[in-house]
């Protein structure tokens, strides 16, 4: 006669009733020892405590009570108090926001993958054809590091034939192969600069035609690749999800750069003519920059600026990727009020290039 | 699949960040996983200003000790879980010893109750509820019993009135073929 399998015992059965706090104290105490000496039982052990939280995740989302939030911090800090926050690495702030493109794909139906987006530059476009632009730009970027992507055949490096090839290819693959493809550039791109210093992330590399540092490359494809992933969050209906706030400053700092290249674009160059830009929010800073073409970012108070503007952090950096319909930036600005509306009008610019 | 779990390069991020004193890190974790946390422990407690206590415990304590949290070895959800469960199963117990200190001559279980009511717990979503419910109803019982009772497999046993070596083997086998349902899944999220 076999056995019950209910009744046979294993030596799991002691890891099992240990994930799932249900030992008794003594047991515990036993099982925590051996999980110290045995690899394979603390695999097991790890591999359960996944299933558990997994399941307990499904069955206990509830909303906490008001002010717990507050609560819980303030408590917190006050018996470790916090530090300065530490800016995100153009490595970082690059695979977290890749790596956040691909959880909003995932998170698709199938059917979501056919509907239209609603920026202007992306008429007729689907979400699928948006995945394979970014699938396509970051295989472009692997490649230009050195690191091609295998399987990817196009070769071109302007914008508009590299995309249409994309885009005719990917348009027989299905949404599983097409994140698959993406995912295989993520990595080619994280394997050539996860190890790069500081001194190796300001060699120039090409993009679209533009030498420019690898450090600057990133960080202009984190950007782009935020701006994407809530066109395509907003397209179904969902709300914008900013990036954390390690990378929002390092972005802001990016962007605050960017703003003498914007003016340069609208035909301005403003030599002497230094800014303070205050951006509020999580993530947020503030900066001092000269207005001029050759001018880079400084700590505030480095500078005596000719205006002040303080805009949102979030609000500001979509306005950069031109996510902000014109006029609809607010900013408040002390000083020169006319440079403070030059500087105003020129932020979209550098997106519409 | 929740678009907030991201994965494992934003949790290290979030971690080291945490390691560093970062509070705007503490803020984000919360945001993340308060929900779940709370609903945690309320739901093994069944009290919610207990359920308020163990939370902040839980966070605050990952802040004061961060170094507790190693991606290497699980997902912050994974620790998060394990620790607000634990302080639940924690506070039951001793409430459940105090209990039985102050009346001596009781010899009832007040939760023996809930295998009359049912224990009515809901999954919010289809994967969980699918693979719960292909579980044979025998371990489904004793691993809800466990898990969100804070039972013992003795009081499993005792409840279900079968051998404790049975209880075990239930717990075992139901997580078992829930980690051969969910695993490859979350093993793609999380690679």
């Amino acid at each position: 006669m076999g056995m019950n399998p209910d009744m046979a015992p294993e030596p799991d059965d002691d890891v099992a009733t240990y994930v799932l706090d249900a030992t008794l104290d003594a047991e515990a105490r036993a099982i925590a020892a051996r999980l110290t000496t045995d690899p394979a039982t603390a695999r097991t052990e790890q591999r359960l405590r996944a299933v558990v939280a997994e399941v307990g995740a499904a069955a206990s989302d509830v909303e906490p009570p008001r002010g717990l939030r507050d609560r819980v911090l303030a408590t917190a800090t006050a018996r470790r108090p916090g530090n300065e926050l530490i800016p995100a690495t153009a490595p970082e702030l690059h695979a977290i926001e890749l790596e956040r493109a691909i959880m909003v794909l995932r998170s698709l139906d199938d059917a979501d993958w056919s509907r239209p987006l609603d920026p202007p530059e992306l008429r007729g476009w689907t979400i699928h054809d948006l995945a394979a632009h970014i699938a396509s730009n970051e295989s472009l970027l692997a490649a230009n590091l050195g690191h091609p992507v295998p399987g990817v055949p196009e070769t071109a490096t302007t914008n508009e034939e590299r995309t249409a090839a994309t885009h005719a290819r990917h348009r027989t693959m299905t949404p599983a192969e097409t994140v698959a493809e993406l995912e295989a550039a993520v990595a080619a791109v994280d394997a050539a600069v996860r190890d790069l210093d500081a001194d190796a992330l300001t060699q120039d590399i090409d993009w679209w035609g533009l030498p420019t540092s690898i450090r600057t490359s990133l960080i202009i494809r984190a950007f782009e690749t935020w701006t994407h992933a809530d066109d395509i969050r907003r397209a179904v209906g969902r709300p914008h999800l900013p990036p954390p706030a390690p990378s929002l400053n390092t972005m802001g700092r990016a962007a605050t750069g960017w703003i003498p290249l914007m003016l340069a674009s609208n035909g301005t160059d403003l030599p002497d003519r230094p800014a303070r830009v205050n951006l509020r929010g999580a993530g947020g800073a503030s900066f001092d920059v000269d207005l001029s073409i050759e001018s880079e970012v400084l700590p505030a108070g480095t500078l005596d600026p000719s205006v002040e503007i303080t805009f949102d952090l979030v609000e500001f950096c979509r306005a950069v990727a031109n996510r902000v319909p014109t006029g609809g930036l607010n900013f408040h600005a002390v000083g020169d009020l006319e440079l403070g509306r030059q500087l105003v009008e020129a932020v979209p610019a550098l997106a519409a290039l | 699949m929740d678009e907030r779990a991201v994965g494992s390069t934003a949790e290290r991020s979030l971690a080291h960040r945490l390691r560093a004193g970062d509070e705007t890190a503490l803020g984000e974790l919360y945001d993340q996983y308060g929900r779940f946390v709370f609903g945690l422990a309320l739901r093994v407690i069944g009290d919610r200003q207990a359920a308020e206590d163990v939370t902040q415990d839980v966070f605050v304590s990952l802040w004061e000790q961060p170094e507790r949290f190693d991606a290497d070895r699980g997902t912050l959800r994974a620790f998060l879980g394990t620790v607000t469960h634990r302080r639940s199963v924690d506070l039951i117990r001793r409430e459940e010893a105090r209990r039985k200190r102050e009346d001596k001559t009781s010899t009832d279980d007040p939760r023996t109750a809930e295998l009359q009511d049912g224990l009515e717990v809901e999954y919010t979503t289809n994967r969980v509820r699918d693979a719960m419910a292909s579980l044979p109803s025998a371990q489904r019982l004793a691993l809800e019993l466990a898990y969100f009772k804070g039972h013992t497999y003795r009081q499993v046993a005792v409840l279900l009135g079968i051998p404790e070596g049975t209880a075990k083997s239930r717990l075992r086998l139901g997580l078992q073929r829930l980690a051969e349902i969910l695993q490859p899944e979350m093993d793609q999220q999380w690679a």
